[in-house]
């Protein structure tokens, strides 16, 4: 990929060029990534392997005790006794994980930085594996945010994705979830599945407020090549995402979920009584965060790193205590307003509208593409489809 | 053999042999060639390079010969005479039918070259008539009898039946082998009359090629006719009465060689220190300045350019490199033409004017390769004659020109066109020309199963795709040649391409009243899958004058952004939107609406690709 090529070469003692009293400043992020999955699916470009690919070395419990040799790391590298605000466990499927890998983890976490008495810890779940075991486990390990996904309630529509549940088990899981209090749940929700009809897509968002989440994210599918799916692509054997039917459904999933009492709050996220996915906005607010595991993503104060993809190659330089980075850029000006645009557009919170002509914010709002909320810049519906022109509009 | 015992310039018209090869690409001309040098021993084994007389890379690249050249070889005859063979080298393309008049001119004879296991082509042909209406000797010879596919008994039937001789006469050589060409030779001795010229005449002298050269300026080739050219000596050309002095003077064996002249029926070259090709026309008279002649030869022409295209840099700052690149190919073309224009899809370029479309694939070819320039080419259109209704006349080069005001007549180019099929593809090929308004005006059996059908169709119809339609039709058997010849009336019309109602320069085009429909629809449906969508509906339109002939619709675009960032990865997203910014920087802005360079390259190729495909006949 591109981003490689231009981007620093990582060091290997990690260290990071910064003031690290800026670390104090911002919420302090923590993703764990998860890289295992009973069986890929059609459209997963992810980083996340089958057991079958990867050798004995690699399985869950080796990569849970480089985790926390990664958290260690991090400790060494931040210097700061930080206060966690989230922790996210991302996959892959995090649900694979057995109560003792999740406490394990969590311990090396509260060893080495400090848990924010209100702590979101999300984790997500495919819902085969919700059981009441499972539930009781999480609980116990104080996670209190399940992203369960859902993707979609037509049969037809999971089975192209390759997913292996049926809208028996959701329904299963999620009133699982509920009689155990944990309340607090969103589904993923993906649109635009070739072959998939609008009232298919609205049966499956109604078929998930039917089971009254606090949250839901609906992403379009984006058919990425070298997945099973661009392979079928390629081959004629599966017809492209239609992207005005798309439009169509993102329209009628906003329509439906304002009338449920959500409201958006970034493009392709939606809650009620203000839910909203701490975690995910920290990423959205250029907070800091420190991605643990394969192919993980961070970024601290203006320096965003990437680690080694595959598993083994990451462990290896846990082992010998150096940064498992592949590579690392320092953003400079130029790229921190990119950045700033891009990321701030995405929320209804909007874009600091200060910075910018009064003709461009003019001719945005005059096509119906933004508005203007006291001094900030929000994408209107057809701005927040439109989103990546009104970005290119505005970072001239 | 010794190489002095005929000096040159005092070597006698009588044992002097002036002669070229007519041959179709492909079929062995350059192999013959190399073995006649060889044979004659004007080129040692170890010096011998395949193709050794054709200069340049496209040439050799291409199995072809732009530039004539003339190489003068020793040969014992079967009488033990001394003689000089003057081997006058054509060139064998469509494009260049005036200068391979003018090899002919130089010629008292000509080898008939057919592949024995193709047979004669249409290009053959056409250059075989200009032989026998320039009445000179030709001498048949089949070639490539060592392939296991020849077939010379047909061939040399097919050949017979075409010159009129006898199946026998038909001598078979292999070029490659070497077979036969000691026989070719004595023949020629033989069979080619000798010069015939007045040697106490003021001197006159034809150019049948002038080639600029880095070191020594324009070196010019020549058969004197009459009279005798001497070193130091003050030249006139006939047509401009421009003098020079003759600052060298030689014979080419094969490389270049100072004599102390040339005289009667002799070829060679010359050099005056010009720089410019156009300052020593192919065809034109050399004379003494001093003591000249009362009366040029005949047969002079200014080459015309028949094919217009427009070349406009990819990067627009490569535009002063063009016309550096233009200036300096020209020193060496006469034929081309060429003017500064400006496109609102395109930007800067030049109009330039060619004598056909493998000339244009040529210098399009050279400025890429030689200059190292990244061009754009519209699509190649003809020159118009156009007769208002006040009777003004107009003559236009580009569609751009086409005046908006009442039009009384409208007159385009014609071409005699020369086709050579399996007679299996004759009705096939009749459609296709039919279909191109062509007029047939007769239909020969060559052979058993080749047909030689003659046509004569307006050159826009053949710059087009023309080429292409006839090799896909008859599964690539026919062959086709074609010469100007005049003009037309016809009912033709400008179709402009409207996009939200803003005219696309590049995109309009002057068709006949009965494709101006077809060739809208083709162009707006073109268009549309090239143009990415907007924020608003776009419409694409075909328009004579006013009138709207075609439409399509480019609806407005709906959704454009970008899925999740997967774990917070931000940088891939950022450099993605990095990329749609660097895109919108490379966008032309036709009116309101923004169309990426590349659809108009896209849009243009598609036609000019088919054009282009004609180089390789």
């Amino acid at each position: 990929m591109a981003q490689e090529s231009e981007a620093d070469i990582a060091p290997l003692d990690g260290n990071l060029a910064i003031d690290f009293n800026n670390l104090l400043k911002k919420p302090f992020s923590v993703y764990i990534h998860v890289p295992y999955c009973k069986k890929r699916c059609g459209y997963c470009d992810f980083n996340t392997y089958t057991p079958s690919e990867l050798d004995a070395n690699d399985q869950v419990e080796s990569w849970a005790k480089a985790t926390v040799k990664e958290i260690e790391f991090a400790k060494k590298i931040l210097k700061k006794d930080l206060i966690i605000d989230t922790i996210f466990f991302g996959g892959g499927t995090p649900s694979l994980l057995s109560n003792k890998e999740i406490s394990f983890l969590l311990e090396a976490l509260k060893e080495n930085f400090n848990l924010a008495n209100d702590v979101e810890i999300t984790l997500e779940a495919n819902p085969d594996d919700i059981t009441e075991e499972k539930i009781t486990s999480w609980l116990e390990n104080q996670i209190n945010r399940i992203s369960i996904g859902m993707q979609s309630s037509s049969k037809k529509v999971l089975q192209t994705l390759d997913r292996t549940h049926d809208t028996f088990n959701i329904k299963k899981s999620s009133n699982l979830l509920k009689k155990h209090g944990l309340k607090n749940f969103s589904f993923d929700l993906i649109y635009g599945t070739p072959g998939e009809s609008l009232k298919e897509w609205q049966e499956s968002i109604e078929f998930a407020l039917s089971l009254n989440p606090t949250h839901l994210s609906a992403y379009s599918l984006v058919i990425e090549p070298g997945t099973k799916m661009g392979k079928d692509l390629k081959t004629n054997k599966i017809q492209n995402v239609n992207d005005d039917l798309s439009a169509d459904k993102y329209l009628l999933a906003d329509e439906i979920l304002e009338q449920h009492g959500f409201s958006w709050y970034e493009i392709s996220n939606w809650s009620s009584n203000n839910l909203n996915s701490r975690h995910n906005l920290n990423y959205w607010k250029n907070n800091n965060w420190w991605g643990f595991g394969p192919g993980a993503h961070s970024h601290i104060d203006g320096i965003r790193w990437w680690n080694l993809k595959l598993p083994n190659q990451w462990r290896e330089r846990l082992e010998k205590l150096q940064s498992p980075a592949k590579a690392r850029e320092v953003l400079t000006a130029d790229q921190k307003i990119s950045e700033e645009i891009m990321l701030s557009l995405r929320l209804k919170s909007g874009l600091d509208s200060r910075k910018f002509s009064t003709n461009i914010i003019n001719d945005l709002i005059k096509n119906d593409l933004i508005y203007l909320h006291e001094h900030n810049l929000v994408l209107t519906k057809r701005g927040r489809l439109l989103a990546d022109q009104v970005f290119v509009q505005l970072n001239n | 053999m010794n190489p002095d015992i005929n000096p040159a310039g005092q070597t006698p018209a009588e044992l002097i042999r002036n002669f070229c090869i007519i041959a179709h690409i492909d079929h062995g001309k350059s192999t013959l060639a190399d073995r006649m040098l060889q044979i004659t021993g004007v080129v040692e084994e170890r010096n011998m390079r395949a193709q050794y007389l054709d200069r340049m890379d496209i040439e050799r690249e291409r199995g072809i010969t732009i530039k004539s050249q003339a190489v003068r070889l020793p040969w014992q005859g079967i009488d033990n005479k001394n003689y000089i063979l003057n081997l006058i080298d054509t060139p064998g393309h469509v494009d260049f039918t005036y200068e391979v008049s003018r090899s002919l001119a130089a010629c008292e004879g000509a080898i008939l070259l057919v592949d024995a296991a193709q047979g004669i082509e249409a290009q053959t042909l056409a250059n075989l008539y200009l032989a026998i209406e320039s009445d000179i000797k030709v001498i048949p010879v089949l070639n490539k009898i060592d392939l296991p596919a020849a077939q010379p008994e047909k061939y040399a039937a097919e050949i017979a039946n075409i010159v009129g001789c006898k199946p026998n006469d038909v001598l078979k050589v292999s070029a490659k082998t070497g077979q036969g060409v000691k026989e070719l030779l004595d023949l020629v001795v033989v069979e080619v009359p000798a010069p015939v010229g007045d040697a106490n005449a003021p001197a006159r002298a034809m150019i049948f090629d002038s080639v600029y050269d880095t070191y020594r300026g324009v070196v010019t080739y020549v058969r004197v006719v009459d009279g005798k050219l001497l070193p130091r000596e003050k030249i006139k050309m006939m047509s401009s009465g421009a003098t020079h002095e003759l600052l060298d003077i030689g014979v080419i064996s094969p490389e270049p060689k100072s004599t102390k002249g040339l005289g009667v029926g002799e070829v060679g070259y010359l050099i005056t220190g010009v720089k410019d090709v156009r300052q020593s026309r192919v065809g034109d008279t050399i004379t003494d300045s001093i003591k000249p002649a009362n009366k040029a030869l005949s047969g002079f022409r200014d080459p015309k350019p028949m094919v217009f295209a427009g070349l406009f840099p990819i990067d627009g700052s490569d535009y002063p490199l063009l016309r550096d690149a233009l200036d300096k190919l020209q020193l060496n073309d006469a034929a081309l033409v060429y003017e500064p224009e400006s496109s609102v899809a395109l930007g800067f370029g030049y109009r330039c004017g060619f004598l056909g479309l493998l000339h244009l694939e040529i210098v399009r070819e050279r400025l890429s390769r030689e200059f190292d320039l990244n061009l754009i080419s519209t699509a190649p259109s003809v020159g118009y004659r156009i007769v208002m209704e006040d009777g003004q006349e107009i003559s236009i080069t580009n569609p751009s020109e086409f005046p908006n005001g009442k039009v009384n007549e409208i007159f385009e180019p014609i071409v005699k066109a020369t086709i050579l099929t399996p007679s299996e593809y004759i009705g096939p090929v009749m459609e296709l020309a039919q279909d191109r308004r062509g007029q047939m005006h007769n239909m020969d059996y060559l052979s058993e199963d080749r047909v030689e059908l003659r046509y004569t169709l307006p050159l826009a119809e053949i710059v087009f795709d023309f080429f292409d339609q006839l090799k896909s039709k008859t599964r690539g058997y026919a062959s086709f040649d074609y010469e100007p010849s005049g003009e037309q009336s016809a009912q033709l019309v400008k179709v402009d391409i409207l996009l939200h109602g803003d005219p696309v320069d590049a995109f309009s085009s002057i068709v006949h009243k009965d494709k101006a429909y077809s060739y809208g629809v083709e162009m707006t449906s073109r268009l549309k899958e090239l143009i990415p969508r907007q924020q608003f509906e776009v419409p694409i339109q075909a328009a004579i004058g006013s009138r709207i002939i075609a439409r399509e619709t480019i609806r407005a675009i709906r959704k454009d952004v970008l899925a999740k960032c997967y774990g917070g990865d931000i940088t891939r997203k950022r450099k993605l939107l990095e990329k749609q910014k660097e895109g919108k920087k490379r966008m032309k802005m036709v009116g309101k609406v923004e169309v990426p360079q590349e659809a108009f390259v896209a849009a243009l190729q598609t036609s000019s690709e088919n054009g282009a495909k004609e180089k390789n006949k």
